[in-house]
């Protein structure tokens, strides 16, 4: 698939809502889990705030903000005519104004992640008769691109590589920030474009959280999720570090938690929903006595898709019955709390396949170990 | 300045790097614009992209989502911070607020805080970072105002505390600027030794996180005297000349500097500088935008004004990257005592000969205090004719 067949698909699904004009939006901050409707469309990543006009019989325009991107605007190319602006409402309003659309006939995506004044003063415009169409709009075509899923398998080999530098830098008496900051300036030396990298160490980790001051200390677990992105298109791995040698429960548990996710991954097929692979990580955990630890608080999902686009299909989670199609793709990652060793991590990016799941990682979790 | 998924510098609070009285001293004053508004309670938001209202009041920097601080007119602060429960623990290390607790459901949790802090069951709720909240949010918080009162947006009125910055805030922003000029001096370097931009401007990035930056951010041109872009592709080219935006923060204080590589003599890069020099020449207290754009136009003979510094001279900076005012070539504001500012110059010419640069001041009683510049100065105090 490219990304006219899904602008065609956008637009065949405005048909049949009897939309013609959508009004896609983008807040400028581009994560890996949250979806970004304007980078859907057509790629641009937003400094600022930006929209595209996608109309059912017309050409689609992009208006970004700030001004001074115009000539980023304007290499994209598709959509082509970019306008670049410091007044996004004036502009918006002045492109509506010639649009002419029927009173009900438009829609927009993305609204309620935009700052709110600049939401308000939209559906000014509007006269508050627009449509909400996030659903519709993601479910229009939810399956990652041919270029997307080569940029995910580059973010995949630049985010192993990252590990392979953790495992070369942490030491007792690093900085976990200093640590992290040095990952990400590696995995941006390798092409990453950004990165939600998250790492911490504990002995005993209450949950995965953004790095702090703490120095590493020996007897720790370090637990870290590497997420970079490659030109827009973001992938994780999730993995577990011991600092010294592990106890043997810290080895025993781990390995129950990667049997989890073989389980969920081993289930990933198209037609089946994504709740059936939660349940499948959960059924290997409840079986080893952690049921209480597969619900809330401990447990909220175990895994989810990756934009930034579209975040399709969604998380991986007992109550997400979204039906899985090729060439979707998404990280699987029981990251699971236990009592006995803390928060232990393990996730793979998968794409669905027309049979079953390929792993977009080369080498896959498995506890690894700083030595003493 | 181009957004990051996730901070990962060294974000955590400390005293020895801003002490509690301060934080007492502008809590102090933030209730003190409360009470004189008729506000009951003060909700202060912010996010990974503008967080400035949110640090100033709690040092807390939001590293996912959005977070909150609920501001009674009397009694302690709490936040309210995305992520859940078992992440509070690292929350807690970026603030001198206890009370931390997860945003939850934003509309129940601040429902049942007003409940608890407000008198006679009617609230007014002010709003302090506001205008970039999420409209999600922004629902969520109108739906539990609704059974207490009403909600007043009082951005401008305690941006206003932010303006002046205090003796201890501008020790950290020459400490920003300290940084500042060591990504300069790498970046410079890098590309002297031949590397291309993206590599050049990793090596800044790391000599600056060497220094004890927070966080560093540089854009950089993309074809030979392009405009400074974010680096959307793995490609690295060699560009002269090379316009570049650096951005390094530093205990949450922002540097900013505007830097031109590899331009040939006497095209634009004199013009931006002499025009720079014309425009700190005019700063003082109660000088206005138009003043220096003036002053620069004088400068530029044939050249345009660059279009980054098309509309405005720059802007004040501190824990926002871009803080009120805006110094727009028209605008009606004036150059504040204690305010810290980036003024910015640049010149367009024709086949690339483009160049920016910029310094950063802080307005004394009759002059300014250049904290850092890209160009060359010869005193770091330049004493005006006065305050007009």
């Amino acid at each position: 698939m490219n990304a006219d067949a899904r602008i065609d698909a956008v637009i065949r699904c405005m048909s049949e809502h009897g939309i013609e004009l959508l009004i896609a939006c983008s807040n400028g901050l581009q994560m890996p889990d949250l979806p970004d409707a304007v980078t859907h469309l057509c790629g641009y990543r937003s400094l600022g705030e930006s929209f595209v006009l996608l109309r059912r019989n017309g050409p689609a325009k992009l208006i970004v903000s700030p001004a001074a991107d115009a000539e980023r605007a304007a290499a994209w190319g598709n959509p082509p005519a970019g306008i670049a602006t410091d007044d996004l409402v004036g502009a918006l309003a002045r492109e509506l104004a010639d649009c002419k659309t029927v009173a009900g006939r438009s829609a927009i995506v993305g609204l309620g992640d935009m700052p709110h004044v600049l939401a308000e003063q939209l559906l000014a415009i509007q006269q508050g008769a627009i449509l909400s169409f996030d659903d519709a709009f993601y479910g229009a075509n939810a399956r990652k691109t041919s270029a997307e899923i080569g940029r995910a398998r580059r973010a995949a080999a630049i985010a192993e590589q990252g590990l392979e530098r953790l495992l070369a830098l942490a030491r007792p008496g690093m900085r976990e920030c200093d640590l992290a900051v040095e990952l990400n300036c590696y995995m941006k030396s390798l092409g990453a474009d950004d990165n939600f990298l998250m790492l911490c160490a504990s002995p005993h980790n209450p949950a995965v959280s953004p790095s702090s001051n703490r120095r590493i200390e020996q007897g720790d677990i370090l637990i870290t999720e590497l997420t970079p992105s490659y030109e827009g298109q973001f992938v994780q791995i999730c993995r577990t570090v011991a600092i010294g040698a592990p106890r043997a429960e810290v080895r025993a548990k781990y390995d129950l938690v990667v049997r989890a996710m073989w389980a969920g991954i081993e289930t990933i097929r198209p037609g089946i929903p994504m709740s059936q692979i939660c349940a499948a990580i959960d059924r290997v955990l409840q079986a080893a006595g952690y049921a209480e630890y597969c619900r809330p608080p401990h447990m909220r999902r175990r895994g989810h898709g990756l934009g930034c686009g579209s975040v399709a299909p969604g998380d991986v989670a007992v109550d997400n019955e979204t039906v899985l199609e090729e060439d979707m793709v998404f990280v699987v990652h029981p990251n699971q709390y236990l009592p006995e060793t803390g928060y232990l991590m393990c996730g793979e990016p998968v794409r669905v396949t027309a049979t079953g799941a390929e792993t977009l990682s080369m080498k896959t979790a498995a506890l690894a170990i700083i030595p003493d | 300045m181009k957004n990051t998924a996730l901070l990962t510098g060294p974000y955590d609070w400390g005293p020895a790097l801003l002490p509690l009285a301060e934080f007492q001293a502008r809590l102090s004053a933030a209730r003190r614009s409360l009470a004189a508004c008729g506000a009951t309670s003060l909700l202060v938001h912010g996010n990974s992209i503008e967080y400035g209202a949110l640090a100033y009041l709690t040092g807390f920097v939001p590293k996912l989502g959005p977070a909150f601080a609920l501001v009674p007119r009397e009694g302690a602060i709490r936040i309210l911070v995305s992520g859940g429960a078992g992440m509070i623990g690292s929350a807690k290390l970026l603030t001198w607020v206890e009370d931390v607790r997860p945003v939850g459901n934003l509309r129940n949790t601040l429902h049942e805080w007003l409940g608890e802090t407000v008198r006679d069951g009617k609230a007014t709720l002010a709003l302090w970072g506001g205008n970039i909240m999420a409209q999600r949010a922004y629902s969520a918080i109108a739906g539990a105002i609704q059974p207490f009162g009403s909600i007043i947006d009082m951005d401008d009125r305690l941006d206003a505390l932010r303006r002046r910055k205090s003796l201890r805030e501008l020790e950290l922003l020459r400490e920003a600027c300290r940084i500042l000029a060591i990504a300069r001096g790498a970046l410079e370097r890098a590309t002297g030794d031949g590397s291309n931009a993206r590599n050049a401007a990793l090596a800044a990035e790391r000599a600056a996180f060497a220094a004890g930056a927070q966080d560093v951010r540089i854009l950089a041109s993309a074809r030979n005297g392009g405009p400074p872009l974010p680096f959307d592709d793995a490609s690295d080219i060699r560009v002269a000349p090379l316009l570049a935006s650096l951005g390094v923060r530093f205990a949450g204080y922002w540097a900013e500097g505007l830097i031109t590589i590899g331009a040939p003599q006497g095209g634009a890069l004199a013009r931006a500088e002499a025009a720079l020099r014309a425009m700190l020449r005019e700063v003082r207290p109660g000088a206005t935008p138009g003043d220096l754009a003036r002053a620069a136009a004088q400068h530029l003979t044939s050249y345009k004004f660059h279009p980054l510094v098309e509309t405005s001279v720059g802007n004040g900076i501190g824990l926002s990257f871009e803080e009120p005012p805006i110094l727009g070539h028209e605008g009606k504001t004036r150059f504040e005592q204690g305010g810290v500012y980036t003024v910015r110059s640049g010149a367009m010419g024709e086949r690339g000969d483009n160049a920016i640069v910029s310094a950063m001041v802080a307005v004394t009683a009759n002059g300014i205090d250049i904290l850092w510049a890209s160009i060359n100065h010869s005193a770091s105090k330049t004493t005006t004719k006065g305050p007009r």
